[in-house]
């Protein structure tokens, strides 16, 4: 039986398969699952968790997530995206969402990256001063 | 009264937000004191986590996606998908005189319910020791009161001295 280490090594080679020009590719993704799980062998469900996690942690990277405590005009919502596109490149995906719970400001996240201008972040960083 | 508001008013107005870039995950799983995090691309190894609810974690473990955090708290109070932050500081902990009478645990964090420690210094707990030429030199012997030990073996006050045996 594999080991949870041998696994991990087989879905990161299978993931970097995936990959076309430096981007991964949906169709090689989707082969790729459709061999893992058709082949039946021991092991092969915990390979494919493996390789759905690196998928999904790839796609966290390439998706910036823009919560504002109101709606953003259409041209601030442009200039957002222009921005974050500059910095993390052209395949970025953004979302914007309104969040009434951060009462002012604004909240992006780009996978691990977090800019938080919130009025809520300013409140709790001015809590744990005292 | 209308000095104090007009104080106010100034100071609000005067108010700069400064938007700094963090570093954050997400619990992914808990278990042994060890809590696996997905994110946190920019850990260093020993490095302070904010977990959340006052709880701190040390990076030890750090793998291509995720991050082994042993938890320096209540882990109960964790569950999966909290958001967690880097702090950017290795495991350091309060030094100074405000230490004195105080009782602390490990983090350095007051036990004794006499309010937070009073210390703008903090050491990292993993320091490499002082070398030799900066040492005060050893010149008071020490005395175990063991009679083979004070007969057989030298031992000064403040000597660093190596133990090797069976237990």
């Amino acid at each position: 039986m594999k080991s949870t280490r041998e696994i991990k090594r087989e879905a990161k080679h299978l993931f970097r398969l995936c990959f076309v020009n430096g981007s991964l590719d949906e169709d090689r993704v989707r082969s790729v699952l459709q061999g893992i799980l058709g082949s039946k062998r021991r092991g092969s469900l915990p390979l494919a968790g493996q390789f759905q996690r690196l998928v999904s942690l790839d796609r966290l990277r390439h998706t910036a997530k823009v919560e504002s405590a109101v709606s953003l005009p259409p041209d601030l919502q442009a200039n957002v995206q222009a921005s974050l596109v500059r910095a993390y490149g052209p395949e970025l995906n953004t979302s914007f969402a309104d969040n009434p719970a951060l009462i002012g400001g604004m909240r992006i996240r780009v996978a691990s990256d977090l800019y938080d201008g919130s009025v809520k972040a300013e409140l709790a960083a001015l809590e744990n001063s005292f | 009264m209308a000095n104090l508001l007009l104080e106010i008013e100034n100071q609000i107005a005067a108010a700069k937000t400064d938007v700094r870039k963090e570093n954050v995950g997400v619990i992914r799983e808990i278990g042994d004191g060890v809590a696996r995090i997905d994110g946190l691309s920019d850990a260093m190894l020993n490095e302070m986590i904010d977990l959340g609810h006052g709880i701190t974690g040390l990076a030890l473990n750090l793998d291509e996606t995720e991050v082994g955090v042993v938890i320096l708290g209540d882990y109960t109070q964790l569950e999966e998908g909290d958001e967690v932050r880097a702090t950017g500081k290795l495991l350091q902990v309060p030094v100074g005189k405000g230490l004195l009478g105080r009782v602390v645990n490990t983090l350095g964090e007051p036990l004794d319910g006499k309010g937070p420690i009073q210390s703008d210094v903090a050491y990292p707990v993993e320091k490499l020791a002082p070398g030799i030429i900066r040492r005060s030199p050893v010149k008071q012997p020490m005395q175990t009161g063991i009679m083979s030990i004070d007969a057989m073996i030298p031992i000064g006050r403040g000597q660093r001295e190596l133990i090797i045996g069976d237990r």
